[in-house]
């Protein structure tokens, strides 16, 4: 027997394409030819023929018996045949788990809008305090010139000016507020600053309390009406002086802390007509329906992973 | 009653009808899943498995090769059979002689009453060494050899079954012949006269 290993892989592939008659008419005539031509090339072939020749005459084993399917059998099959509907069971589950994931995605970005909202509002409103402090300097010049046109009110009206200058200084320098907190109390307190009852008013001689002393302290021969909204913030109590904050805020004061204190105005007023939780009219909206979204937000998500969760403890049942 | 009908009938939930395809393939399906896994028992429930499953889904089947698509079924079981016996390999029960501790030839070998007891028996030669040739063979070399070579399967068919290009078929059949043509040499004095190489006989 002739060494039919030195043939290469595309010749045993060609010979074996040749056994199969898959060859062109061409292709098969360089085969005849090289088979003539090279004696190994032929054995490979004739070898060839040979296993095949084997392989077909294999005899062929007889069934143990029918595979026929009984009655029972088949009803046994459609029973395991139904994790289909078990799948199409977990289907349903994942769809619900993907309703309840949009309502929650839906649910978070309507939550999520006024903070963008809120966002833009923050940097229209960094540009606030300059021209409130402007604003203030020309009322600040337009009480100076009323002082001049009228010199009898001019201790009054340089009074106003130096108030309404004051809660910036303050602002600015607390160090400074706190020093005119001491220096400037015992003259304001008695005309501007109403005592609670019982704590006494500032060197009290009667020792009464500030019950005597309130009174009078109002009564100053000089009506200043303006007086008490310039007040600077320390002289005055906070349930008494909701104006006040916000003319610290309008004054400029800190830069950093302007934003801050009006996002947190913005936390209770509907201030923008495109807030979806206000009204074009500025009415403030009840502060229930945020609670009601968080519950949403939450219940939903819940909800989807829930039936995300069943829909692959069913699967895995299958 | 044309195959065509019955597979209608049988898609439509007749037991009768797919029972009749039943016997028409059976022994086909039997035999590639013997020759694929080696052992008749493995090839029983590999077969029957194949058979619950063409039932359960022979509503999908949309034409085409009725004998391709079973076959693929089978070669499927024949496969998930395989996979099984790595994870858990078995112990043969063959019948083996205490004294010498070689196997006994199986019964069933011999248990087919058709032919002579010498036919039995050349065929049993054959048979062994065929078999053995092929579990020496590379799964998916093995799948192809048995189509091609011992089940006579046009290429066409084994691409369908087996789901690969017919490139990769032509290949794959290729060597499988040329190391089946190596394992029977060693075979060649056991065999029958009428099956040894003789170099000018066989073309």
């Amino acid at each position: 027997m002739m060494d039919t290993k030195r043939l290469t892989y595309r010749e045993w592939q060609l010979l074996s394409d040749f056994l199969d008659g898959n060859l062109s008419e061409t292709r098969k005539l360089e085969v005849v030819e090289k088979m003539k031509s090279d004696s190994g090339f032929q054995e490979a072939y004739q070898q060839l023929v040979w296993t095949r020749h084997l392989l077909r005459n294999a005899p062929e084993h007889r069934v143990p018996h029918h595979f026929t399917l009984t009655r029972q059998m088949a009803a046994e099959a459609q029973a395991t045949a139904r994790p289909v509907n078990i799948t199409r069971f977990s289907l349903r589950y994942s769809l619900a788990s993907g309703f309840f994931a949009l309502i929650f995605v839906v649910l978070l970005g309507v939550r999520l809008l006024p903070m963008f909202n809120r966002t833009a509002q923050t940097a229209m409103m960094e540009s606030v305090p300059a021209a409130e402090s402007e604003m203030a300097e020309e009322a600040a010049e337009d009480t100076m010139l009323e002082a001049m046109a009228l010199p009898a009110d001019a201790e009054i009206a340089e009074e106003e000016a130096l108030v309404e200058e004051e809660p910036m200084m303050m602002m600015e320098a607390p160090e400074l507020v706190e020093e005119y907190t001491q220096t400037a109390t015992p003259e304001a307190a008695p005309t501007q600053t109403p005592q609670p009852e019982g704590l006494g008013g500032f060197d009290d001689p009667s020792g009464s309390g500030g019950q005597a002393a309130t009174p009078t302290s109002t009564n100053t021969s000089i009506p200043t009406p303006t007086l008490t909204e310039t007040i600077p913030p320390t002289l005055t109590p906070e349930a008494d002086r909701p104006t006040a904050k916000m003319e610290e805020d309008e004054a400029g004061g800190d830069q950093a802390e302007a934003p801050q204190a009006f996002l947190e105005e913005m936390d209770t007023l509907p201030d923008h007509p495109e807030d979806p939780f206000g009204d074009t009219q500025g009415r403030r909206v009840p502060r229930g329906t945020n609670t009601w979204l968080q519950v949403g937000i939450i219940s939903s998500a819940a909800i989807s992973v829930l039936f995300l969760t069943l829909a692959f403890v069913r699967r895995k049942h299958r | 009653m044309d195959e065509l009908a019955i597979i209608q009938r049988a898609q439509q939930g007749d037991l009768d009808a797919f029972n009749q395809l039943v016997l028409t393939y059976q022994s086909l399906a039997f035999n590639v899943a013997f020759r694929i896994l080696s052992d008749r028992a493995e090839a029983d429930d590999a077969t029957q498995t194949a058979f619950i499953s063409a039932f359960t889904k022979i509503d999908h089947f949309q034409g085409g090769s009725f004998r391709a698509w079973l076959m693929r079924i089978v070669t499927n079981a024949c496969y998930d059979e395989l996979r099984r016996k790595k994870r858990r390999p078995t112990v043969e029960l063959e019948p083996t002689d205490p004294e010498s501790g070689e196997e006994f030839d199986s019964p069933s070998w011999l248990a087919d009453d058709s032919v002579s007891p010498e036919e039995a028996a050349e065929l049993t030669e054959l048979d062994q060494a065929v078999q053995h040739c092929l579990e020496n063979l590379p799964e998916d070399f093995r799948v192809v050899a048995v189509m091609v070579d011992i089940q006579g399967m046009d290429y066409q068919d084994v691409c369908e079954i087996v789901g690969t290009p017919l490139g990769t078929i032509k290949s794959r059949v290729s060597r499988a012949r040329q190391r089946l043509q190596q394992c029977l040499q060693q075979f060649q004095e056991l065999l029958p006269l009428k099956f040894r190489f003789q170099s000018n006989k066989v073309i």
